[in-house]
């Protein structure tokens, strides 16, 4: 895909930063409180968050990633295309309600509310950091590469490019620039993927049959594409793969932080929908978008055995150029680095929260003031901020689809699980919700390590201990089983009533 | 009047737990069966429908998300509408 610098790419690039840094020096002087700068003051109205959630949510890898695995395997990428959608009726349905009642800043403050505040704030501190850590990582490593790839700057300047944007986003705009930089972000990617979508559409005259005659006709695979593929091999890896997918986002502290930023519940919930109909509509549009590719890529672009100059992952852009010239190529590459500073602002955000408002807090003797609170925060933003791009260069060569499964199972094995029971059960305790989230953290762990994303490419045993990529089917069971066995046993105790345990 | 608000605020509490529990299930099940199904029946998913290029796999998929953001919408027009409270919920 390098073929020298593209122009208006990079122009869109320039532009899209001098109106995000002009968006965050506005929403600077809107940002002195604790309130301001964790939620907005909760002024965010439900379409908007609605629009910030799926600008925080689709990743590069919802956009590039899907359309590539659709040119390269068919119905696969419409499986992974789906994971992006099918993690919001657990949002919508049995969390933003109570989360959005009993919140007021982070995830932590939920947990709070309902047990003794001090241990369950460190381990809730220490959860939270550890998903978004994961999370951060696996989209640093893949903002690098994109943007050596599309613009031929090398990856440590990218990945140091993207943490200075992100960090100054976070330390002076807070969540109001953050959220600016999302609902942005969403609206570029939905409008390139829906013109990309109409125009490949159009190729085949707005007929789907057509569209998929041309697919089957030139991919070497034939009818296979419109079938299941090789990514899944067993109904255990399904099974695992769909409990990561379905609940791990309800796991994710820079989702959850999200629904704070709206006036009360009803917006909570319209905010959710407005998401799930974006997110959903966006699963159609790359469902034309990936088929299409196929259709048009392999008569169009020179592709060897399916691979894309520039690899798969460049398949959206070999698209946008078959059909609209250089000028279309630059908008959807500067969509797609738009995309990924609107996920690490929203990350850096709400690890900075964590830090200040959960750990910094309960590790105090004294409860912090708004200000020195404030300014924590702003430290805690820049010290995240140099971290990812340190521990992107550090990661640079490692498989993102694994930093990315890493934070997902450990969402829905240490996050989801002690919320939901948080929510939804009288009989949590401290002490339960502690070694359940710590049973399914170190569960996911170990399990990762011995499975087949560690133990056998990096380790060179020759086969996984634990034999599915994905470790959710084992860890968030075990996670649930220690909360409720350990909140039983310790609810009989008299520490376990001495610890205050507040029942709502 | 205490006593009163208080039945009505449980009743409430039981009503949206009743409609988000069903919701839930009602989306949350298909979408672990169709990825489950995916390896266990890899010919019912490659099946055309009739004379169509689009197979099983395509139209479930493509079905499931529609699915989703229907149930999505349906819920949040109906327990807005009918959701009378905006305090503190209890487990």
């Amino acid at each position: 895909m390098r073929e020298g610098v593209n122009l208006p790419a990079l122009l869109i690039f320039v532009l899209f930063i001098v109106v995000t840094l002009l968006i965050t020096a506005w929403a600077a002087r809107r940002t002195a409180t604790r309130e301001q700068f964790y939620t907005a003051n909760a002024s965010v109205s439900g379409v908007q968050n609605g629009f910030a959630f799926a600008g925080d949510f689709l990743s590069a890898a919802a956009f590039l990633g899907v359309a590539g695995l659709y040119f390269a395997a068919g119905l696969d990428g419409l499986v992974y295309g789906l994971g992006a959608l099918i993690g919001w009726p657990a949002l919508l349905f049995l969390v933003a309600d109570r989360l959005r009642r009993l919140g007021r800043f982070t995830l932590t403050d939920v947990l709070a509310q309902r047990l003794a505040g001090r241990q369950i704030r460190i381990f809730a501190g220490c959860a939270n950091l550890s998903v978004l850590a994961f999370y951060m990582l696996s989209q640093m490593v893949g903002a690098g590469l994109l943007i050596n790839l599309l613009l031929g700057i090398p990856f440590v300047w990218s990945a140091i490019i993207v943490g200075i944007l992100m960090t100054v986003y976070v330390v002076f705009g807070g969540m109001v620039a953050t959220t600016w930089v999302q609902i942005i972000k969403a609206v570029l990617l939905l409008a390139a993927a829906t013109g990309l979508a109409l125009m490949t559409f159009a190729h085949f005259g707005f007929d789907f049959e057509r569209l998929l005659d041309a697919a089957v006709s030139r991919h070497p695979g034939g009818n296979a594409i419109l079938a299941p593929g090789g990514l899944i091999t067993s109904s255990g890896a399904a099974l695992s793969l769909g409990l990561t997918l379905v609940f791990g986002p309800a796991g994710l502290p820079h989702v959850l932080m999200r629904f704070f930023t709206v006036p009360d519940v009803r917006e909570a919930r319209r905010s959710a929908c407005v998401a799930t109909v974006l997110i959903g509509g966006f699963c159609f549009l790359m469902a034309v978008i990936g088929y299409g590719s196929i259709g048009i890529l392999y008569e169009a672009v020179p592709a060897t055995a399916g691979q894309l100059q520039g690899g798969n992952n460049m398949t959206a852009l070999h698209l946008a150029r078959a059909l609209g010239g250089d000028l279309f190529l630059g908008v959807v590459a500067a969509v797609a680095f738009a995309t990924i500073l609107a996920v690490v602002a929203g990350l850096t955000l709400a690890a900075a929260a964590t830090v200040s408002h959960d750990l910094y807090a309960a590790l105090r003797t004294r409860r912090p003031s708004e200000r020195e609170e404030l300014v924590v925060s702003r430290i805690a933003a820049l010290a995240f901020g140099a971290t990812g791009i340190a521990l992107a260069v550090a990661f640079q060569h490692e498989n993102i689809t694994f930093l990315s499964a890493i934070a997902m199972s450990l969402a829905a094995s240490t996050t989801f699980p002690v919320l939901m029971l948080a929510l939804f059960w009288r009989g949590l305790t401290t002490a339960g919700a502690v070694a359940g989230g710590a049973a399914g953290l170190v569960s996911a762990l170990i399990a990762l390590i011995l499975g087949p994303f560690v133990w056998v490419p990096v380790l060179g045993h020759a086969d996984p201990l634990f034999p599915y990529p994905y470790p959710t089917i084992a860890s968030m069971p075990l996670a649930f089983a220690v909360a409720f066995a350990v909140s039983l046993l310790s609810a009989r105790t008299p520490a376990g009533v001495a610890q205050g345990e507040r029942r709502g | 009047m205490g006593d009163r608000a208080e039945v009505v605020a449980e009743a409430d509490l039981r009503w949206r737990g009743t409609v988000s529990l069903v919701f839930s299930l009602v989306a949350i099940l298909p979408s672990l069966l169709y990825i489950v199904v995916l390896p266990l029946a890899p010919e019912l998913l490659s099946r055309s429908l009739g004379e169509s290029r689009v197979t099983v796999g395509i139209a479930l998929g493509l079905g499931l998300a529609a699915w989703l953001v229907v149930l999505a919408l349906v819920y949040t027009y109906y327990v807005n509408s009918h959701d009378r409270s905006d305090g503190p919920v209890d487990a």
